[in-house]
């Protein structure tokens, strides 16, 4: 809406003018950037330096990673994939409640940080129920179709002050296979070919008061695209949400994904979802890295996007996050099955 | 020089013993013989005077104008009240903060807001001495052998000159108790240059030491560096939320109806609360009891009118006050980039009616109503015809014309505004008990309403027709009563006193919108988005006490507390707030002031970009939020030269005033670093932080009130800046504050050329401000999805962005601007008629008001420029741009009063 008055106020008498070049030339910055997830292995820390045009990477930057004053890992960062200098380590002992601090030094830049690792949540089920629900996509509504909404319920971890906001992010990893057709041989059936359907972007929160952070909210995903300014501000891009919304310390997820497209050859959905446990600061980060994302440097009537940052005498983000991890699988319509190189019907 | 034994006042040479002074006795000094003054004596007037009255009881008090002569009191003495009303002879409108002085007494009271006084003397015959600015001093004796009610009428006069009476303690001012309070002159403000030739209350005080615009332009105001949501504004003692009309270009205050304004940065009377860094009371006025008259004006882009008078003379009166501006009109005349129409305007409606059933009671009911409207249309239609031929089903099809026409249609209508109603009774219960009752109900409001409908025919046929509705609300009701009591137990004790309560209902935002699609294959289909913060109930209430004394002939000390307390949320926060403030006489025409004021803030503005906007939303404390809370120490020296043949005394229209503030603020507010609204104020209690904030600075003022040439020059130093402990702003790191600007200059000059002429000028200089500015480039983190097949863990990716290396790390250019006015006056046959032209920002000065950097390819060549793609000899820059609001701006305005 600012844009609005934006609009107005240049209508009426304002004047827009190039100053110039910038001529003042900070010190660039050590950039460290790591998300690592505790316990898992081939995590990443990467290096890059801050420029006044473009930042560039930091090659052979050294560094140093602790945990509770232990360091796990020295190494200089080298090529990742992707065109990415960094380190990629194991962070499997890492575990929740450690101190975890990383020391870089490329040059005369230096960096550091220190997190600690929260607690995970604890995925206590995952319920399930077909839904009719209407898609979204650019503007416009589809019909009514299938949804499966998983009902993800949540327990705080023992012992967490429940007066403490919590964070968390929740990941979903969908894979659907979907058996369409089938190659006959002799009559005999040889070969059943399936669609993929592995959009994992594709699903709606809308019925989630926490990742909407709303009741009575109805908003799909980034899919949806609705390009109304202030709606656009309802986006959760990265599926930030917070304990305010637990009651007695358990909350129950909603998401809707859309049903595999039912065929008379079957399907199989294999959905898992991870819930990782957050710091408040890398809440904040991925809340105003979405900002980031829409900022229009033109239109000032924007708030500036300044990003968080726990690097001292740098830039970037070094946060560890714990996570709990639940799947499911479902198969449905199985009237076949693979008998010595032949499809015979269950 | 002889002064014979006459109660009239005598001229003298200004630079004699006397310096202007005149004697001022009673009937019971009875003179022997004429005090006689030689032409060559040059002995202090106290030496002589000694001589002079050497074995008589009479005793004398030399004061800045008078020399007062009199016999000592006898003990015995019955005291008597005279009380009442000050009210303009022609008018009958009571006059606010005028001079009721009883020199022989050395007692005194100034009108309070509601035009009432109270002064207790021994009884017997008074000389009442009563002035007020622009009006003609009114003199005369009263035998008070009891308490005695009566009303004062002064008569106008066209030029502002010196107010001849002292008096005891009034509010603001020089001789005020209190530092960084001032009244501010109506008649200054209608004559200080602004933006369209519409005098502007609040912009009047942007030239005040220790006040800075938040951007030029705009209304919103930086007072001590505080935010622009920490100003209290009250218009008849009720609260408005937001003063600024479009954009901030106008506030909500409309000169023509206003009686009194006084402003306070420091030194808050325990009255008043809710806010921590200024206190702006304007007063209406309450209609004329006498005769019909009004004044209409128009100028380039508004209009506006008053008419008051009486219905029943001398009982009942009114006053209506309307302004409208027409941008709306003018911009639909010319090209509109793309747009149908564009609506922008506004309007007020101010209404007072006032009845006065007897002297001592009086009752007034006002109404209030600001709106502002932006409405912008646009539609686009394409028809275009092609030919379609081909192959289909493996048959070849003759070519076929097919019509296509694409229509969409975009409205948005934006409206937000004040509205108030309130009632209010003035009552004497005694000669020395006033009292006041308001009850009142005021309602902020933010609505927006926008459509976009498309539709697509092939042929004639529908193929697809799609709609989207879309509501935006957000707002703030208040019911509030206050009661007021004035009280003057003594002389040299003026009690004021009450209590007030407040039922706040915050609406933070609604959404709401809905969607309808008809798609040719399918079926209507539509759905309704709804989003909300829950509407927010809050109780304030608040008890006060204050006592303005004189302790001795020339110590003053105003002692107040206020306490408060404010619910919502579950969660009550009750708070104690000291204020004292005490003055000193010192010899010379010097006096020393000094304060301490704590203040306590409920309901703050979430405000998350450089530029104020009504989209901006009030929110109040939560149960996570502490009130915000400002501690305030300031000392200051005040001077008004007196006659006393010295250098100074070539100064005696003038006064002078310095003053150092040290502020201290607990619990500020501000948005987190990264977060953004964009309208939506969706969980906003997690995008904010609480902080400390710290603000101090040297004020310098000096002012000419008297002569055909008046004005003030102002000159502030300070120093203003934030931090949050908790690392989300700034890493936790100290910041300068965005109005941290360290020298800021107002220089204002009005002179009366000649009868029918007067010419004025302002000029600000301010040190840049302060902008959060990209000035390198960074990689960021972010996660994303990975394939469960291939890669079983979470992937994250980089992403280029801008870098800012700190909150506020720009300071932007210095900012002057000259604003120029010009008035023509003539009297007509019904009235006068006066023509104004001003220029806004005359000599052009492309002010920095909003900054931001930007990446651009530099070529080498310039014939580069036409290739969309750059070469390898083209290299980034990063480029600075500035938006500067108002470049110049000439307008006229014709006014008319009748």
């Amino acid at each position: 809406m600012k844009k609005i008055f934006f609009i107005a106020a240049i209508l009426l008498t304002s004047c827009e003018s190039e100053v110039g070049e910038l001529l003042e030339i900070e010190a660039p910055r050590l950039v460290v950037n790591a998300l690592i997830a505790a316990g898992e292995d081939n995590q990443e820390v990467i290096f890059h330096q801050t420029s006044k045009t473009e930042a560039t990477s930091a090659f052979q930057t050294k560094f140093e990673i602790r945990v509770n004053s232990n360091v796990v890992c020295s190494a200089k960062s080298d090529l990742l994939m992707g065109d990415r200098n960094g380190y990629q380590f194991s962070a499997e002992s890492i575990r929740p409640g450690d101190r975890v601090s990383i020391e870089a030094q490329n040059g005369t830049m230096k960096a550091s940080a220190e997190t600690v690792v929260p607690e995970p949540v604890t995925i206590v089920g995952i319920d399930t129920m077909s839904v009719m629900a209407k898609r979204y996509s650019y503007s416009s509504i589809r019909n009514l179709q299938p949804h499966t909404r998983y009902m993800v319920r949540l327990r705080l971890p023992e012992g967490s002050n429940q007066n403490e906001t919590q964070y968390f992010r929740v990941r979903v990893y969908k894979d659907v296979y979907a058996w369409s057709q089938a190659t006959e041989k002799n009559g005999q059936i040889t070969e059943i070919r399936y669609n993929i359907d592995d959009d994992h972007s594709h699903f709606s929160y809308s019925q989630d008061p926490a990742l909407c952070e709303n009741e009575n909210n109805l908003l799909e995903n980034s899919d949806s695209a609705i390009e109304i300014d202030w709606l656009s501000g309802n986006m959760n891009e990265y599926l930030v949400f917070r304990s305010s919304f637990f009651k007695d310390g358990e909350y129950t997820l909603r998401l809707d994904l859309p049903a595999a497209k039912s065929s008379d050859f079957g399907w199989y959905q294999n959905v898992r979802f991870r819930i990782y446990s957050i710091s408040h600061l890398e809440y904040n980060y991925l809340l105003a890295l979405s900002n980031l994302k829409s900022y229009d440097p033109g239109v000032i009537t924007n708030g500036e996007p300044l990003i968080p940052s726990n690097i001292m005498g740098g830039a970037g983000i070094f946060c560890v996050e714990s996570f709990a991890e639940s799947e499911t699988f479902f198969e449905d319509h199985r009237t076949y099955e693979l008998v010595d190189g032949v499809y015979v019907k269950k | 020089m002889i002064f014979p034994a006459d109660i009239k006042a005598q001229d003298a040479k200004k630079g004699g013993p006397l310096g202007g002074r005149t004697f001022v006795y009673g009937e019971d000094v009875k003179l022997q013989r004429p005090i006689e003054i030689g032409e060559n004596d040059r002995r202090p007037l106290s030496e002589i005077l000694e001589e002079k009255l050497a074995g008589t009881r009479i005793q004398y008090r030399i004061t800045a104008s008078h020399v007062l002569l009199f016999l000592p009191k006898e003990k015995s003495e019955r005291n008597v009240t005279i009380y009442g009303y000050v009210i303009d002879a022609e008018s009958k409108e009571t006059l606010i903060g005028a001079n009721v002085y009883l020199p022989r007494h050395l007692s005194g009271d100034n009108t309070n807001v509601y035009g009432h006084f109270s002064v207790t003397v021994p009884e017997g015959e008074a000389f009442v001495q009563t002035s007020y600015v622009g009006y003609k001093t009114d003199s005369r004796t009263i035998l008070l052998n009891k308490d005695t009610l009566i009303t004062i009428s002064l008569k106008p006069k066209n030029e502002l000159s010196e107010i001849v009476v002292e008096s005891s303690r009034p509010e603001t001012g020089f001789a005020s108790t209190r530092s960084g309070a001032v009244t501010v002159p109506v008649q200054q403000i209608m004559r200080t240059p602004s933006i369209l030739g519409e005098a502007d209350v609040v912009k009047a005080l942007h030239l005040q030491p220790g006040v800075q615009s938040a951007s030029a332009g705009q209304a919103s105001m930086s007072v001590r560096g505080g935010n622009t949501d920490q100003n209290l504004f009250l218009l008849d003692g009720m609260l408005l939320y937001n003063v600024d009309h479009v954009l901030g270009y106008e506030s909500a205050f409309m000169p023509d109806a206003v009686k009194h304004v006084e402003f306070y940065r420091g030194s808050f009377p325990a009255r008043y609360g809710g806010r921590l860094s200024s206190v702006t009371d304007v007063r209406m006025k309450d209609g004329d009891m006498q005769n019909y008259h009004g004044t209409f004006s128009v100028g380039l882009l508004s209009s506006h009118m008053t008419v008051e008078g009486a219905i029943w003379k001398d009982h009942t009166s009114f006053i209506v006050s309307a302004r409208r501006t027409y941008l709306d009109w003018i911009l639909n005349q010319g090209d509109l980039d793309g747009l149908d129409k564009l609506g922008l305007y506004f309007y007020d409606l101010n209404a007072k009616i006032n009845h006065k059933f007897s002297d001592k009671d009086r009752i007034y009911l006002t109404f209030y109503s600001g709106r502002d409207v932006i409405d912008v249309s646009s539609s686009s239609k394409e028809v275009d015809s092609y030919e379609y031929s081909g192959t289909e089903y493996g048959k070849e099809q003759t070519a076929v014309q097919t019509k296509r026409e694409d229509k969409e249609r975009t409205w948005m209508g934006v409206r937000w505004g004040n509205t108030m109603y309130h009632a209010r009774w003035n009552h004497i219960f005694s000669p020395k008990l006033f009292a006041n009752l308001t009850a009142g109900y005021n309602r902020f409001f933010l609505k927006t309403d926008g459509k976009v409908e498309s539709s697509l025919k092939m042929d004639g046929v529908l193929q697809r027709e799609q709609s989207f509705d879309m509501r935006f609300k957000s707002g703030i009701e208040d019911f509030s009563t206050t009661f007021d009591l004035d009280y003057h137990p003594s002389n040299i004790h003026h009690v004021r006193m009450g209590a007030a309560y407040t039922l706040h209902t915050f609406r933070p935002e609604v959404q709401a919108s809905s969607m309808t699609s008809f798609y040719i294959y399918q079926n209507n289909l539509s759905e309704q988005f709804k989003t909300e913060n829950k509407s927010i109930r809050a109780h304030e209430a608040a008890v006060y006490a204050e006592d303005d004394m004189s302790l001795g002939e020339n110590w003053q000390l105003n002692a107040g507390l206020r306490a408060a307390l404010f619910s919502t949320d579950g969660k009550t926060f009750p708070v104690f707030e000291p204020r004292i403030s005490a003055s000193r006489i010192l010899p010379n025409g010097f006096r020393a002031k000094g304060s301490y004021t704590v203040m306590h803030q409920y309901v703050h503005k979430l405000q998350s970009s450089q530029i104020a906007s009504p989209s901006d939303l009030w929110v109040p404390v939560t149960k996570d939020m502490k009130p915000m809370e400002a501690h305030q120490f300031s000392l200051g020296l005040a001077f008004a030269p007196v006659s006393d043949g010295s250098f100074a005394s070539s100064l005696k229209d003038w006064e002078f005033s310095a003053e150092v503030f040290y502020k201290k603020m607990n619990n500020v507010i501000d948005f987190i670093d990264g977060a953004s609204f964009y309208g939506n104020s969706k969980g906003w209690e997690t995008k904010i932080a609480t902080g400390k904030g710290e603000s101090y600075g040297f004020e310098m003022n000096a002012s000419k009130t008297v002569g055909k040439t008046t004005g003030m020059l102002n000159y502030t130093l300070a120093k203003t800046d934030r931090w949050y402990p908790d690392g989300t702003i700034n890493g936790g790191r100290r910041f300068p504050y965005r109005y941290d600007r360290r020298h800021v200059v107002h220089l204002l000059v009005q002179h009366q050329l000649t009868k029918r002429i007067d010419l004025n000028a302002s000029w600000n200089f301010m040190s840049g401000a302060l902008a959060s500015v990209a000035k390198q480039q960074s990689y960021y983190i972010e996660p994303v999805a990975s394939d469960l097949k291939t890669q079983p863990f979470d992937r994250v990716q980089t992403i280029s962005g801008d870098y800012y290396s700190g909150r506020n790390n720009y300071r932007l250019e210095p900012t002057h601007q000259l604003d120029l006015s010009v008035n023509f006056h003539r009297k007509t046959k019904h009235g006068e008629r006066i023509w104004n032209i001003c220029l806004i920002n005359a000599y052009c000065h492309l002010n920095q008001d909003l900054l931001y950097s930007t990446l651009e390819w530099d070529y080498s060549d310039p014939s580069e420029l036409a290739s969309s793609k750059p070469s390898d000899t083209c290299h980034l820059k990063r480029v600075l741009k500035q938006y500067t609001i108002i470049p110049i701006l000439p307008s006229f305005t014709y006014t008319y009063k009748f």
